[in-house]
């Protein structure tokens, strides 16, 4: 080992060894936030499987009581969709009072304004969020529900970032070598393209009942279209990170490994969304497949039109904390070029 | 009803359009004929609850009453007024029905009549296997679900009743109104400059209406006449000798299958696995092509129609009987009425029978022809059919 390798290594020592920047708690409540808002996005995407938007007919009430004083045992056993649409407004009450907590800790605890100002960012957006949902209701307006539905995603995507920017990683970590210039644009194409795919998505489970043969086909061709390009922006990125110059990058092996397995999941429930909304493709490979009859808005076929939802909202989350990794690599290796330059 | 629509009367599509919403309604709002108020044989047919119920946005209200059933569950393929265009009509098969024609394929009734209020209801709640007809039968599951079947039903109805009087407006009236003339169709500005003339026009249209529901009154059945032995449910052979006595009936509906009075063959195929040399276009994209006067076959022709709407024309396929699935139902008695019926809207036919036709079918070999049918359907049986088949 000659003397400026020697010298690197000193480096990353002492980069490894500095002490994370803050409380852990600003991390563990935007934790607490970003776990708690997929449960949130699963109910709502289970609303619109279940057509239940307009459940309740009233907002900030449910019908005519106080969200939170209306009867358990009316909420429990009244009808199913009344049921998760009272429910997810619940649970949105209940993220927003998270990220309120997540607020105060990170006025009190974190030294970097710029991620104060992130976790209020994320505040406010849980409040517009959970304003536009209230207003869908009193304008009985789809279009609204819609821009709901894809926005979700995105605090979902801004608590996750929170997340990763207060962990330990974010802080400790020091990078001997930048990513690629590629995999860096790689990784932004492949979570802008997850984000137009789940709004194509959105698109095609808002579509109004007057809308053209012909426009649905083309969302229809759009949205496989974009399925092939986050596909192969996947693959891309796989492939960028095994090169020479990328493989030695810490952070984000898993984000990767969890996008592929995300990748395989949601073709399989994007195949298996057709199936239960409009049937088998195939009916003549097997008599099987002939006698199957989809059922309305069935049990597991719910599971499934759902789950293709929710998992397009957590493959833009991974992505996310795959551009937040990539890039805060690039800018460690700068620094830590900047730290070896002799004086 | 002075709506905006009928302040712009020029063509005599709007002209229908406004007669239309004159007599049914919109969507959001419809309404049951007036003229039909006044008999109670047609009131019976849709009530204002079922109105209220199916149409207009999805929403429930505060005491749990929910609306807008047939946009939850229908508009999304069979089209917001039941003209079967609804956003993912295109991409299914078969397309979803267009109602306004008002013929039913899988029904108990006889050939070209409606079906029955439990004939829909038994589509509804059971779907059609292998197409993207779901079964909704789980609606029925809780208090809050358990009339939806029903009122969707007959909205279907009061839709198929709606859209057959729009087609039959176009087809009987239409043509023999002069618009460059000044003749018109509808024209509620005639209630006040001519009276008379504007009674006769609202006249003529409730006579459609009138004609339309009275169709719907107590279809005629198709009535099965069971033979015994032959009437065998392949489901329910209970030892070996009902097993033999239903393959030689079998093996004979098998020669009727294959002969000339019947030409099932001809689409279904000699193995009855639908590969027959026959085939037409699908029934319900005709209106666009064929009785337009439009070759189907012609992609020059139909394609600048696909932007006023028109779904690509597709070949009706004959069922694969091997498959064993019959949508219009597996019971012996289903298999009956729908050779002895055909099926309504599609290039199945009713099959040509004594004594209306001189060399038509016996009921004997109908039955032998269940039986065929049924048994193609069961690998055994099939084995056994064309074991003897080529010993022959």
């Amino acid at each position: 080992m000659n003397n400026d390798e020697r010298a690197k290594h000193l480096a990353i020592d002492a980069a490894m060894a500095k002490p994370s920047t803050g409380s852990p708690w600003t991390h563990r409540w935007a934790m607490a936030v970003a776990i708690t808002i997929f449960p949130l996005i699963w109910v709502g995407g289970l609303v619109t499987t279940q057509d239940a938007g307009m459940a309740v007919p009233d907002w900030p009430n449910t019908n005519g009581y106080n969200m939170f004083a209306y009867p358990l045992s009316a909420w429990i056993y009244g009808p199913f969709d009344l049921f998760i649409e009272h429910g997810h407004r619940l649970l949105g009450s209940f993220v927003g009072l998270l990220a309120i907590g997540l607020c105060g800790v990170a006025w009190r605890n974190e030294p970097r304004a710029w991620v104060q100002r992130l976790c209020f960012l994320l505040l406010v957006s849980i409040v517009v969020q959970g304003l536009m949902g209230g207003f869908r209701v009193l304008f009985d307006a789809r279009t609204l529900a819609m821009i709901h539905g894809c926005t979700g995603p995105l605090v979902f995507a801004l608590a996750t970032s929170i997340a990763v920017v207060t962990s330990d990683w974010w802080h400790r970590e020091s990078s001997p070598k930048a990513p690629s210039m590629g995999l860096r644009w790689l990784v932004i194409w492949l979570a802008g393209s997850a984000v137009i795919q789940l709004i194509l998505g959105a698109q095609l489970r808002h579509v109004q009942p007057w809308t053209k043969p012909s426009s649905f086909v083309a969302l229809v061709h759009l949205h496989l279209t974009f399925a092939a390009i986050v596909s192969v922006l996947v693959v891309g990125v796989v492939i960028a990170s095994r090169l020479r110059g990328n493989r030695r990058l810490s952070g984000i092996g898993w984000p990767i490994f969890a996008l592929v397995v995300l990748l395989v999941v949601q073709i399989g429930l994007g195949l298996g969304t057709w199936i239960a909304n409009y049937a088998l493709p195939w009916i003549d490979v097997h008599p099987e497949l002939a006698r199957y009859t989809i059922a309305t808005k069935g049990y597991w076929e719910s599971w499934v039109v759902t789950g293709h939802q929710a998992t397009g909202s957590l493959i833009i989350a991974t992505a996310m904390i795959l551009v937040l990794r990539v890039w805060r690599g690039s800018t460690l290796s700068r620094n830590q070029e900047s730290t070896l330059i002799p004086a | 009803m002075e709506s905006e629509l009928e302040l712009n009367l020029d063509s005599i599509e709007k002209q229908v359009e406004a007669a239309l919403e004159s007599r049914f309604g919109t969507p959001d709002e419809p309404r049951w004929p007036p003229v039909a108020e006044n008999d109670p044989r047609w009131a019976s047919i849709v009530d204002t609850e079922v109105l209220d119920r199916a149409a207009g946005p999805v929403r429930r209200d505060s005491k749990l009453i929910e609306r807008g059933l047939y946009r939850k569950h229908c508009a999304q393929c069979h089209g917001i007024s039941g003209d079967g265009l609804g956003p993912a009509a295109a991409l299914l098969s078969p397309y979803p029905r267009d109602f306004r024609r008002g013929s039913f394929k899988f029904k108990s009734t006889a050939q070209s009549a409606k079906p029955t209020l439990a004939d829909l209801v038994r589509t509804i709640e059971n779907g059609v296997p292998g197409t993207s007809m779901p079964a909704m039968a789980n609606l029925m599951r809780g208090a809050h679900y358990d009339n939806d079947i029903p009122i969707l039903a007959k909205y279907v109805r009061y839709l198929a009743i709606r859209g057959e009087v729009e087609r039959r407006l176009m087809m009987e009236l239409v043509p023999d109104i002069d618009v460059e003339a000044g003749e018109s169709l509808y024209d509620p500005r005639l209630r006040e400059t001519d009276p008379k003339k504007f009674l006769a026009q609202t006249e003529e249209i409730d006579r459609i209406v009138g004609n339309v529901i009275e169709s719907w009154i107590d279809p005629p059945r198709s009535e099965v006449e069971s033979i015994d032995p032959l009437r065998l449910d392949a489901r329910e052979l209970r030892d070996d000798a009902a097993r033999e006595a239903f393959l030689r009936s079998a093996t004979r509906g098998q020669q009727v299958f294959l002969g000339e009075v019947a030409a099932c063959a001809q689409c279904h195929g000699k193995e009855a696995d639908g590969r027959g040399k026959l085939a037409d276009f699908d029934e319900w994209t005709k209106d666009w092509t064929i009785r337009a006067g439009i070759d189907p076959k012609d992609p020059q022709q139909w394609k600048p129609l696909k932007k006023s709407g028109m779904l690509k024309p597709v070949l009706s396929v004959a069922r694969n009987l091997q498959q064993g699935v019959f949508r219009a139902g597996s019971s012996p008695e289903a298999i009956y009425r729908t050779i002895v019926n055909g099926i309504d809207g599609t290039p199945m036919p009713a099959a040509a029978r004594q004594p209306t036709v001189k060399n038509g079918l016996t009921e004997e070999q109908v039955w032998d022809l269940v039986n065929f049918c049924q048994a193609i359907g069961i690998p055994d049986f099939r084995q056994a059919l064309e074991s003897q088949h080529e010993q022959r």
